[in-house]
Formats: structure tokens, sequence, C-alpha cells
């Protein structure tokens, strides 16, 4: 609490609203004592001592085998040889768990000892998932939501953050890598976009701790990840649920047993495939071409008279290249990664603790670029008193990068790279580094290295969280939970541009900018949580409430004018003409009450039903509060008596529905008031204030809703061998947070307001197989498939166009849109052409509304950007300590515009091209899409976002082979280690796909409406790793 | 019955607990308040004066904002305004947008040219209302200060929605601030009406206190004085085709601007582009801009395309906006003083470009804070002639006029004589060369309804006439710009 003082220090409600809260923890904390006193005795009646041990099917002892009294929070944990005791009255039920083992009913008769024999558990249906406020077996869900465990994620050992981890494990939620730099973009949509001015991320919860942020956890303490999909299992976080939840459980620590891991990944990436471009002859093949569109005239390099300063340094007498230049190669490396995680785990009596430092050291394969993290997590679990169960947890690290690719649409080395001219050499023979400008017939820019060396773009965070959580056991049926936690980040840009980068710093003599953001949060979860069971029925119920701020608050400054490279940003003082800084604080609460119920008869019906109020500062005043209910409803026939009896080959069927509703609420802060804007007029070269009109506040504001409805079925066959998950799903977000077009009249462009529905509906499959079982050897299957389709069902009659697409009522998201590109005009088509104002060689265009001129209202729908379905599927291989993975990711239907060959095959580039280009319009060669060569000024022909430019992007990847050993624990045990794994892996291994560009995976801006826009994208690697897993 | 005793007790605890908590909550209500600490909201506003000096400083916003940069490289929704006369070109291609008006070829109202036209009127309007309607009943200044704020204010709503009516026709008349979502889509006013509010807003702000002149670049008497005259010129004109009283009055009124004698040409068109001489001399009315934050993209971008091989800037590959047609250029006589190299224009590959913004300092300095000429003397001046030719039928031989008209003219031919007549043809054709790319001429055209001919050296009708660099003749339906696509689809009532 002491570090978050100052956020509170200005804001009198706040610091009231947190007085009575910490008023509220403290009764709460006082009050159990009491409670406990009335409840005691009754809990005691006609209690014993039960013993007892628990052994694997080899009769081996299980040590840290949890045994629990069902409805209670009393549990213990068995000891090296597997024996417990704990008290129990006759009539109670012993819960008896062990990860990767089946959990076990025990009914209580008397006292006699126990032996407990525990079954492998192939089948995940007894896997323990997190709902939120809870946990719940599998098989007991009547709600959709897709599991993944913790070695799962590590499967790919290049994978950087837990969303690399996550891509392609669960049906129904598309992670698209987006891009190759380090640290990567991955981008989450779980069952497809739904707003459209609103966040489309889902909400992250790490141990309890609601908003927290995924990417500072290391993966290798990951014990699962649960993805809440439809609206029932989400419900219960009902504000920020609308886009799925994704719940992340650390690993929990063996009391009696101390572990040391530690994991080691040493990796090389490098461009996998160049992109086939022109060499230094076809580039000037190409610059002649052009030229010679006005007959007679010559290019530079062959035009006698045109002596340009670097002619004799580039070219021989006859006009041909002194160098041949690979750019591609120039400004990509082998990129040398590393990253290691250290974890101690273990634990006495009632103390379980873990604690993990990770380090990871990721060079980019363009020059220059690095992702540097350092993390780490302390999580502590202390059984404090037989009522009170404390669980703290502290995670500090920060990240490092350098951003190489910032300035997406304007001058950047990735762009440069391909742009760049193969006869002109990286550095001249006296050390100056060329400028595409060099040649006369290009458009001056600089060098892509010099723009790697010279350009510094570093950004980075530091931030710590604290959680405390409190779990009170009030009565064996009755627990109370409270939690606290705190986090602060701090997030800065490093910014750097030299004295002699052309377009960068050259004209300011040096620009230096540095800018924070501090972020910082407390919140605060209360609430019962209540389990009883009598005869068949059984009985879950959570209730309570939370609070949540936040506050953000930024700083800028920078400066222009150095007279030396050396300070960087280090010292802005330097530079002679500062920038106007600007500074930024802006904040927000939300407030909630909750309460789920969950009934299970014989573990045969299942019934749920949750209920949330919201309220969001961020609304208007009389719709703060938003109301998300949710009903779920499973029926598990296969424990039917009739079912039992019909001697299946089915284990286990289940059919499962649920609606709910879920909020959004993840608009900007202060939408609902009217706003000044605070900006500077000048008048005669002095500044003055000036204050205009920002924005109409909607104080009508309300929360967007997603309602969901998902039927879903669950089967296992084969005693857990096969087991298939399906699920279809119908979500509409309706009053949409939407940014409302007002007619301009009104002195305003636009207004937040409850406007439009989107839908997306969908299918999911998953299936788990052991494909084949074969003594020592193992084959086991994972797959999924995904299908998603978007429908705009109302957008306010708005059309929005975002980069080269299209949104409009009727018509999916992400579809592209533009001009549909015919060919180009021939030599006989000369009236024809100009009627449209062109001349043959000309790029001929679709005139579908047949008037005779080339207008907007020629566009039509260019493909959809999201794949019509999308499938991964992994093989594991095993035969003793060996092991063989292979990571299959497919997408089918899906289409991306790459800017790249929007410019570079272009009728008038004065850029290094594609090598496609030269199949440009001739009078000789008129069969062809791409229009007759000419320099720029000769006239515009283009279109950027026609049919041309939208690719099918389709693709099979073979996301990662993997070959492990691990070795044998006997011969282990004689050098005191328990477990030791070798693997070698291939990440992105292979890739097929007709997509002219790098990867088809990829967008450059917002992958909720601009997915499949390439502008220029950062190249993925393929990376070979090697890694070693100790244990000991 | 020993589990349903349990729940019981279970169950009376949790309602205890329960009560506790929701009487704990109810103390939070204000938890969800939003105070924001890094803007102004509207409540606390207009305490003080120098937040009602801060609010009409931001309404002189819209004068810039029609020179919006695009990502486009030199590319303005701008220069659409000198593009539609014909008479400039455009060296760099962009295509699209921007070809619908240099080549008068297929002009679609869902051109985004329009949208910043039309938006860089509603949006200073919005808040030239809302000043009105704050300062109009404030008492935190006296009546002397108050008056000025508000004549400042009125000129520049006049002087948008003048900018408007000329360009769209009949469009809505607003003069009340928006306070909600209520009633938002307006109808379009009669053309006469908004003319109404404009000579109304005029008249406040000329009876306002401000000063004859003002070095700090603010709206002064003169400019309030002129921009009347332009407007009784208008109405004069087309298309209200009030006739010889308001010649009479655009007249009177811009000859009250030359007898107070606050303003005067300059002795060279060099100090047209001297900014020791800006807000002051032959500068009424300027787009204020600075080096440091408030940079102009006009020098850079009127650099000649394609790049020479010698480069004429620092700056060289950000040009290739606007450059006159060789038949423009070529209708200046030779000894004209204005087509001399590096006066309006100069020549980098036998080709004419720009050069009468030229900014020297941001060669120095590679940015540019010159100042944009808005009204200049020399304008009232040809206006003044103008008017006078036309209520006397044509031609006129009042002194006054003449002198007026020979002011400019001799200034380019220095040793032209003093004619003893001057026809209407006269002064339009000297208002052509002299005030060609400030963004007047198609003002002029509209208004007038007539065109140079500058391959024949005459004044002819607009409709029907081809301008240099258009595909086609002017037709009846060029003279008015379409209300932008965006702005019907928000107000189903514009169509």
């Amino acid at each position: 609490m002491k570090a978050n003082k100052p956020i509170f220090k200005k804001k009198r409600s706040l610091k009231q609203a947190m007085a009575s809260m910490i008023f509220m923890c403290f009764h709460l904390v006082t009050l159990p004592i009491a409670v406990q006193g009335s409840n005691v005795p009754m809990a005691q009646q006609q209690a014993f001592d039960i013993a007892g041990k628990v052994f694997d099917p080899d009769g081996n002892p299980l040590q840290g085998a949890s045994v629990k009294l069902r409805g209670s929070g009393k549990g213990t944990i068995t000891n090296r040889d597997g024996a417990f005791t704990i008290v129990a009255s006759s009539g109670a039920v012993l819960l008896v768990s062990y990860i990767g083992y089946t959990e076990k009913e025990i009914p209580i008769t008397d006292d006699k000892p126990l032996t407990i024999t525990l079954e492998a558990a192939s089948n995940t249906l007894d896997q323990i998932v997190v709902v939120g406020y809870g946990t719940s077996k599998k098989g007991n869900l009547s709600t959709a939501v897709g599991s993944v465990k913790g070695e799962e994620l590590l499967e790919r050992p290049t994978a950087q953050n837990l969303l690399q981890g996550m891509a392609g494990k669960i049906a129904g939620v598309n992670i698209s890598l987006n891009s190759g730099k380090p640290g990567g973009n991955p981008a989450i949509k779980i069952r497809g976009t739904g707003s459209i001015n609103g966040s489309n991320t889902p909400l992250y919860v790490i141990d309890g701790i609601v908003g927290a942020d995924p990417t500072t956890i290391d993966p290798a303490i990951i014990q699962s990840v649960d993805v809440l999909k439809d609206a029932s299992s989400a419900a219960i976080y009902g504000s920020r649920g609308a886009n799925g939840v994704v719940v992340i459980t650390t690993k929990n620590s063996d009391p009696n047993s101390s572990q040391i891991a530690f994991d080691n990944t040493l990796s090389f990436g490098s461009l996998p495939r160049e992109l086939d471009l022109l060499d230094a002859n076809e580039s000037l093949e190409m610059f002649k071409r052009q030229y010679e569109y006005v007959p007679g005239r010559l290019a530079p390099h062959l035009d006698p008279n045109n002596a340009f300063t670097r002619k004799v340094d580039l070219f021989n007498s006859d006009g041909t290249p002194k160098y041949q230049v690979n750019w591609q190669r120039e400004a990509t490396r082998v990129a040398v990664s590393h990253q290691h995680a250290l974890t101690f785990s273990g634990g006495k009596d009632n103390m379980k603790v873990l604690a993990n430092v990770s380090y990871r050291n990721n060079q980019g394969i363009m020059l220059n670029s690095y992702y540097k993290q350092l993390n780490g997590f302390l999580n502590l679990d202390w059984d404090v008193k037989s009522w009170l169960n404390i669980k703290a947890n502290i995670n500090a690290g920060g990240y490092q990068s350098n951003n190489i690719d910032n300035n997406t649409l304007g001058l950047n080395p990735l762009r440069e790279t391909l742009e760049f001219l193969p006869f002109i050499p990286v550095q001249y023979p006296d050390g100056t580094y060329s400028r595409k400008g060099d040649y006369p017939g290009a458009e001056n820019s600089e060098n892509p290295v010099k723009l790697l060396n010279e350009v510094k773009n570093v950004t980075g965070r530091s931030q710590s969280l604290g959680n405390l959580m409190a779990t009170f056991h009030l009565t064996d049926q009755l627990d109370f939970n409270s939690s606290v936690s705190g986090q602060l980040s701090s997030a800065y840009t490093h910014y750097y541009g030299g004295r002699t980068v052309y377009d960068v710093g050259e004209n300011q003599q040096g620009v230096a900018q540095r800018a924070h953001t501090d972020f910082g949060s407390w919140t605060t979860e209360n609430y019962f949580s209540y389990n009883q069971s009598w005869n068949k029925h059984h009985l879950n119920a959570v209730a309570g409430a939370s609070w949540y701020y936040y506050v953000t608050s930024t700083d800028q400054a920078g400066a222009e004018g150095f007279f030396d490279d050396y300070f960087e940003d280090n010292n802005l003082g330097t530079g002679t003409t500062p920038q106007i800084p600007s500074s930024g604080k802006t904040e927000n609460q939300l407030n909630s009450y909750f309460a789920r119920a969950n009934y299970n008869f014989d573990d045969r019906y299942l019934l749920g039903a949750s209920f949330r109020v919201d309220g969001s500062s961020r609304f208007g005043k009389h719709n703060k509060y938003g109301f998300f209910p949710s009903f779920s409803a499973a029926w598990r026939i296969s424990r039917e008596s009739f079912f039992q009896d019909m001697h299946t080959s089915i284990d286990d069927l289940k059919l499962r529905a649920s609606y709910g509703v879920v909020g959004n609420a993840e608009i900007g802060d202060y939408v609902t008031l009217n706003r000044y804007n605070n900006g500077q007029a000048v008048f005669n070269h002095n500044y003055e204030s000036a204050v205009t009109l920002a924005g109409l506040g909607n104080p009508d504001l309300r929360w967007e809703k997603a309602k969901q409805l998902n039927v879903g079925l669950d089967l296992s066959l084969f005693q857990g061998r096969l087991q298939l998950t399906a699920d279809a799903y119908n979500k509409r977000n309706d009053d949409l947070l939407y940014l409302r077009k007002l007619p301009v009249t009104t002195g305003y462009t636009n207004v937040f307001d409850n406007i439009g529905s989107i839908q997306n509906r969908g299918i999911e499959l998953g299936v788990n197989a052991i494909t084949m079982k074969k003594g020592n050897f193992t084959w086991s299957t994972g797959y999924n498939f995904s299908l998603n389709r978007s429908k705009v069902i109302d957008i306010n009659n708005d059309v929005i166009y975002p980069w080269f697409g299209r949104i409009i009522a009727g018509g999916p998201l992400n579809e592209f849109f533009g001009y549909e590109r015919l060919g180009v005009w021939g030599t006989d088509e000369v009236e024809e052409a100009a009627q449209y104002g062109k001349k043959p060689g000309d790029i001929k265009y679709q005139d579908t509304n047949g008037n005779g001129a080339k207008d907007a209202d020629d566009r039509v729908n260019l493909g959809n950007a999201m794949p019509k379905w999308e499938m991964n599927m992994t093989h594991t291989f095993s035969y003793k300590g060996f092991s063989l993975f292979v990571d299959l990711q497919g997408a089918y239907g899906n289409h991306v515009i790459s800017l790249a060959r929007v410019l570079m095959v272009n009728p008038g580039p004065n850029i290094n091209s594609f090598a496609s280009i030269l199949d440009a319009w001739t009078p000789e060669h008129q069969n062809t899409m791409l229009g007759q060569l000419r320099v720029n000024s000769d006239g515009f022909d283009n279109e950027g976002g026609d049919s041309f430019n939208v690719e099918d992007a389709s693709f099979l990847r073979i996301r990662n082979v993997g070959f492990a050993y691990q070795f044998n624990k006997d011969w282990l045990q004689k050098i005191k280690l328990n477990n030791l794994v070798l693997g070698v892996n291939v990440e992105n291994a292979a890739l097929f796909t007709g997509y002219s560009g790098y990867d088809p995976e990829v967008t450059s801006f917002d992958a909720a409406l601009n997915q499949g826009v390439d502008v220029y994208q950062y190249p993925k690697p393929r990376t070979i790793s090697f890694s070693l897993k100790t244990n000991f | 019955m020993k589990a349903l005793k349990t729940i019981q007790s279970t169950m009376k605890t949790f309602f205890r607990l329960s009560a506790l908590t929701v009487l704990l909550l109810s103390s939070c209500t204000k938890f969800l308040e939003e105070e924001p600490a890094s803007f102004l909201t509207t409540d606390q506003y207009y305490k003080t004066e120098d937040q009602i000096l801060a609010a009409a400083n931001g309404t002189y916003g819209g004068l810039n904002m029609p020179f919006a940069s695009e990502i486009t490289l030199a590319a303005s929704p701008v220069y659409a305004l000198e593009y539609i006369t014909g008479y400039s070109r455009r060296p760099r291609p962009t295509g699209g947008d921007d070809d619908q008006f240099l080549l008068l070829q297929n002009i679609q109202n869902s051109n985004g040219r329009f949208e910043t036209w039309w938006n860089s009127t509603y949006i200073p309007v919005e808040n030239c209302n809302s000043f009105i309607a704050n300062v109009s009943e404030t008492s935190v200044v006296n009546e002397e200060t108050k008056n000025r704020f508000l004549g400042e204010v009125y000129f520049l709503r006049a002087y948008y929605y003048f900018r408007a009516v000329r360009l769209f026709g009949s469009i809505p008349l607003k003069t009340e601030p928006t306070l909600n979502l209520d009633n938002i889509q307006i109808e379009k006013a009669p053309i006469e009406a908004i003319y109404q509010q404009i000579v109304s807003d005029l008249l406040f702000a000329e009876n306002a206190g401000l000063p004859w002149t003002d070095k700090s670049g603010r709206v002064n008497l003169a400019a309030v004085k002129s921009l009347l005259a332009e407007v009784y010129m208008t109405m004069a004109g087309y298309p209200l085709q009030k006739g010889a009283d308001y010649y009479q009055m655009a007249y009177d009124k811009s000859m009250e601007v030359i007898d107070a004698g606050a303003y005067s040409l300059f002795a060279s068109y060099a100090d047209l582009r001297d900014p020791a001489k800006n807000n002051s001399g032959e500068h009424i009315l300027m787009n204020q801009r600075d080096q440091k934050n408030a940079t102009s993209i006009i020098h850079f971008h009127f650099m000649p395309y394609p790049e020479p091989a010698e480069p004429v800037s620092v700056i060289p590959n950000m040009g290739g906006a606007m450059a006159p047609t060789t038949a423009f250029y070529n209708s200046y006589a030779d000894d004209d003083l204005r087509k001399q190299e590096k006066q309006f224009f100069f020549q980098v590959a036998n080709t004419p470009f720009i050069y009468k913004f030229w900014d020297d300092e941001a060669e120095q300095t590679s940015r540019s804070g010159a100042n944009f000429p808005l009204m200049r003397y020399a304008a009232v001046l040809l206006l003044n002639a103008e008017a006078k030719t036309m209520v006397d039928g044509g031609t006129t031989q009042d002194a006054a006029a003449i002198d007026a008209y020979y002011a400019v003219h001799k200034r380019a031919f220095p040793s032209s004589a003093r004619p003893s007549s001057i026809r209407t043809e006269d002064v339009l054709k000297e208002r052509y060369w002299e005030l060609c790319f400030e963004f007047h001429t198609w003002f002029d055209m509209i208004r007038t309804r007539k065109a140079f001919d500058v391959e024949n050296d005459r004044i002819v009708n607009l409709i029907g006439f081809k301008a240099p660099n258009h595909q086609r003749a002017f037709e009846e339906k060029d003279l008015l710009w379409p209300i932008p696509l965006s702005e019907i689809q928000a107000n189903p009532n514009l169509k």
C-alpha cells in the first residue's frame, strides 16, 4: 500500500473510499473469529481422526497428494510415505487428488485406516479448471471453457511469452503472432471481433488478480490457463468479460519436497525466406524502361548528359553497375537468443513457497533489434491457522526492447530493406553510408543499415505487483475470501534520431525524446464461497464485491538541434530547440457485486447461474451500473443408469447449454463529460493559450452488452483415449460503444453512443487422442478446429473505412474493399480507354456501376482478412525417453493486402521492386496485370487497395518440430537429479502459402479491425533452439 | 435434516455478514465519480478574463484548418481551392481526390477534400457560438473588453460562414451552441439568410471598438470593414445578384479602409515575404504561423518537383503541391515585375514554380513559420476599383477608383501611366495576376461568373470556359461544391 500512496494524495473521494475499504477489510478480518467460535462445536460433533496412505498404481507412496474434506476448506497433504491424518466425522467425504492422477472420493463410515490408490489421469474430465472465484472439475462444467496445461505452453521453447505459447492450443481462441520482432506482437481474439470502438482484448486473471498483465509471468511456472469462452463462464467477471477471460494459475508447490528447476534455451533465428526482389541489373532495367515511357528519354545512368555526383562511384562507363547488394542480407543477421528460468518450490508443514526468476535475452533478426526481460515471482501459500489461509504473490520485473519497426507508414528500416536499390553499396569506400537518392531516378531516403544503427527507439517497462489473499474458513461449508492487490508499472520510450540520418534527424540536427507512462492500480476482491453436499446434491455458491482503481499518468519531453550525437536522449538540455512538453493523467474506477450458484445432482444434472452488477466511472450518471446475468445447464447422459446398461465404449457424454450477458466498458475515460482541449495559438510568433471544444459528452452512455448462446458436447471414449469437445455459439454485441458520426454542424465529428450490433457465430471442435499405444511407444494427437463468421447487424447506417477495408451493415468485419483490376488497356482499346481518361498501358479497372467513369461506386468487396476456418494439430510420438513433437497450423480463406506490393509492383516505382515488375505492360507484351512502367511524374496510375494487391493468404505452417530426450530417472538419481530433458526444436519450420510477402499471419495495425494489413512487416524468423531442463 | 440445519445456520451467518457488507458499501457512492485533472470541462469555464481570452484565441483555429497536411506527400485540402480554378497544376501526382479538381473530372461528394472544408467551417463556428453564448452574458469582464472579444469572434464566425456559403451555397445556419444530441439534424438555410447573418455579425464587429491595426495579428477594424466590403461585393454579384446598390456599398466600405490610411501597399514584392512586415503595411489579416510549434506547410510544399539535380532547398523532397500552368504564367506581360525571377515565380528546369510565399528563414532552420496572407490591402484596392466600375456600368472615370487600381498596377509596371478610365475587365485581370495562388481566385470566379481566358487575354463567361489544366469546360453544376457525403449520411436532411 505504501508504494501506492502518491496516487491517492489529491483525491478526497478516493481517500474516503480507501478509508472505508480498509475499515471494511479490518472488520472482515475480525469477524471470522466470532463466527468461528459459534460454529466450531457443531462441526466437531462425532469427529474422529482418520489415518491413511496414498499410493500410485504401481504401489509407490505418493508424497504431496492433497486430502480434503468435501464441502469444507479443511485438508492436509501426504508426507514422504504417502501418509496422512485428518479429523473427520462419519458421513463426510474425503477428496484425494494429485496432479496427473484422477481425483478420488472416499466416503467415511468409521475410523479405520485407509489405503487409497490413485489412478493415473488419462481423462481430462477430472482435470481441475479454474472458473473465476473458484474451481470445477472439467467433467462438471456446464459452460465452455478451454484449457491449456502448463507443460503444453512449454512445448515450443522459443515462445517468448504466454500468448505465443498458447497459440493454436484452444479452439475458438485465435492468436495471431502478426510480427517477427522479438517479443512479437501477438493479438488474441476469442470468438471474433465484437466491438468497433471498444476494446477487443480479453480480460486476464492471474491467481485471482483481475486485470493482470500476462506478459510479466514466466510460462515455466504456469500450472494451467483456462479460457472462459462463453458468456456464462465469463459473466462472473461481467464487466470486462465481453471478449472472454483468460484465467492463469501458477504452479502449486509440494510442501514436503524441495525442488529446483532450471530451464535453459539457446536459439538461433534467421530469415526463413527472402522475397524475390530485383537484383542490380534487373533494377536498372526497370529504371531504363521507366524513362523510356517517353520515347528517347534516357535513364540517368545511361544519359551521358546526366553527370550526377555518384555516377562514377556506382557505374562503369557502359552503364553497368559496380555493386550487387542484397539488402535483405545486409539488414538481417543470425539472431542469437537465450532464456533461463530458475524455480525453487517447496515448503514445510502448512506453508508452500514458489520462487522464480526468469531472464530472456532475445535478439531480432533485423540488426540491433532486441527484447530483454527479467522477472521475479514469489508465491506463498500458508495455512496460518486452521481457519485461515494466506496467499501472497509478488511479481516484479521489467523489459527493454529496441523497436526498429516504428514509423510504420514512413521511413523505417524494414521498408528500406525492400525498397533500397541493389546497385548501391551499404557504404562507399570512404565509409559514408549511401542514400537511395544517390541514384537520381529514385526517391531519396535513408539507408536501412544506417537507420538500424543510428536510430534508437528503446521502449521498456518495469513493473511490480503485489497481492495478498486471505481465506477464512468460517464454517466447514463457508469461506470468506478477501484480497488486496496493487500494481505499479512505469513504461518508457527513449528515442534518438541522429544528426546525419536523412528524414529522421538531419533537418533538425538530431531529435531526442523521452516519454513515460506510469500506471498504478489497486483492486480488492471480497467474496464468500459456500459448499454444501447432502445425499446426491451438491451446491456451490459464491457472492461478493470488488473495487478497482486505475490511474495513468504520462509525460513527454523532447529536444532538437544537437551539436553532437553523443548525448542521444540522455541530456535533453543540450538540444537548442525544445519540443513542447506534454503530460496527462486519467483515472477510472470500477465497482462490482457478484454472485454465482452451481447445483449438481449426482454429477448428472448440472445447473449454474451467475449474476453480476458492475459500476464504472466511465459511464453517465444514470447508467454507471450494468447488470449481467447468465445461466447454464448440462446433462451427463453417461451417468444415467440406462446409459450405463448399454455398455458402450463411451465413458462420458455430456450435453451443455448456456446463455449469458457480459459487458464492455473499454472506452477511454471521461467520454461522458463535455471536454475542452487546451492548446496554444500563435499571434505574431508569440504563443498564447487557446481553448477549444474537444468533445461532446454523452451523459446517457451505458454498457455495451455481449449476449451469447452456447451449446456444447463433451465426449470421452475408450477409457479416455479419445476425447472430443464441440461447441457452437451465437454471440451478439448490442448497444455497441460506438463512435457515432455526428453532423459536423453540431461542431463535433463524433460522440460515443450505444449504437449498433455485431454478431459472431461459429463452431469449435477440440480432439485429444492417444492415437496409438504399443508397449513403450505412444502417439498422442491434439487437434482443434475453429470457424467464425462475423456480421455487422447495424452501425447507424454509417460506413467505416479501416485500412483498405469497409465496414457496413449486413457485411462481415475485416472485409477488404476497393477497385477490381481487370488488366491493362491494350493498344486496340484507345477510344474505350480515353473515356476513362486513360491510354494504352494504363491499368484497367472494372466500371462496376457502368457509368462510364471510374468513381468510388465502382469499388467492390475484395476478400476477408479472417480465415474461413483455421485448425491446429500437434502430434507427440514418444518411445521410452525419446519424444518427437510436431505442431501444425493451418488457415484457409484469409486475405492479406501488402503495402510492399502496392508500392513495389507499381507502374511508377522510384524504388527497388519485386522481380515480377518486369512483367509490366509493353506494346509487345499486353496480356498482364501491370501497367506500363513510367516515372512518377509521367502520371499517377495506381489504386492502392485494388484486387491485384489483395492476395489469398491461406497457409499451412509447420509451426514447430521438436525432438527431446528425457534421461532415465533411475540413472539420474545417482547424480542426484530428478529430471533431465534435452531438446532441439525448430520454430516456424516451414510455411506453405501463395502469399507474396514474408508471412501471411500479419497485421501492422490494430488486429481487431485491420487484420491482414501488411505494411512492411518484421519478418518472422525460423529459429533453431536447444533446450535443457533439469530438476533436482 | 442435519444438513438442512447446517444450511440454515450458515445462511444466517451469511446474511448477517452480507448486511454488514452492504452497509459498508453504501459509503462508497462517490467512488465512481469522474474528476478529470488534465483538461477542463464546460461547467468550469468562462469564470475569468484569462479563460475568456483563451477561448477567444481558440476561435482563430478555423483559419488554419484547411491547411491540414496529409499523409500523402505535399497534399493538403487547401489546394483544392486553387486546383478547381484550372490555372494551377500539381507537379507531384496523387490521383483520386485531387485529380477531381485538377482535371475538373467526375467530382464526387465522397471526396475527402469537401469534408475538410466543411469541418473547417462548422467546428470553428461551434467554438464561436459557444463563446458568444457564454461571453454575451458574462460580467467577469467590463463591457468594453467584452465587446472587443465579441467583436473578434463575431468577425471570425462571419469569416467562416462567408467562406462556406460561397463554396457550398445553401447550408445549415447555426448560431447557438450544441448542448445535447436533440435536434441535431438541421435543415439548410436559404443563401440570403446566411448572408444576412454574416452582415449582422460584421456590423456588430464593426462597432465593437476594435483598433484599426493590430501588430499581433488579431482581428482589427480594417479586416472587419474589408470583409464587409467583400461580402457586399459578393452579394451584389452571384448568386444573390443584388446589383448596383451593393456594389456601391462595397465601394463605400472599402473606401473607409483606404481613407483610414492604416494600411498601404508594400514598395516591393519581397516585403510580402518579410517576417518583420507581418500583420502591418499591406497585410490586413494573416494566418499566424511560427517555426516552433505552428509550422506552415506552404514553403516546402511549393518546392519544384521532380526534384532538380541541384537542390534548391534544404528540404527538397516535400514539394510538388502546386505550380502555375504555363498558360497562366505566360499571361503575365514580359515586363510585369511579378513575372520576374524570384518575385511571384521562379524557374527550375525551364518550368515556373511559385516563389510568392518563399520563406528564407525556413531554409536556415528547416522549419517554416511564415504567416500566410488571408486579406491583403492590394485586394481591397482592386475590390474598390472593381465595385466602382460595376456601379458605373462597366467603365469608370472615378478618380478614387482609378487611384486604387493604379496603385496595384503601377507596382507591377513602374513606368506605366495612370489611365483616365478603367474597365471591369482590367481590374479583374489585375486580380488574377496580383492575388494568384492566395486562395482568392475561385471566389472571384464564382461571384462574377467570369473567367480569365489566359490564352486569349480576355475575360470570358465562366460557364463554357475550359481552364488550362482542366479536361472540360465549366458547367453550372461546378459552381457549388457538393455537401460532403459523410455529412449527408449523418444528416439526411441535407440531401
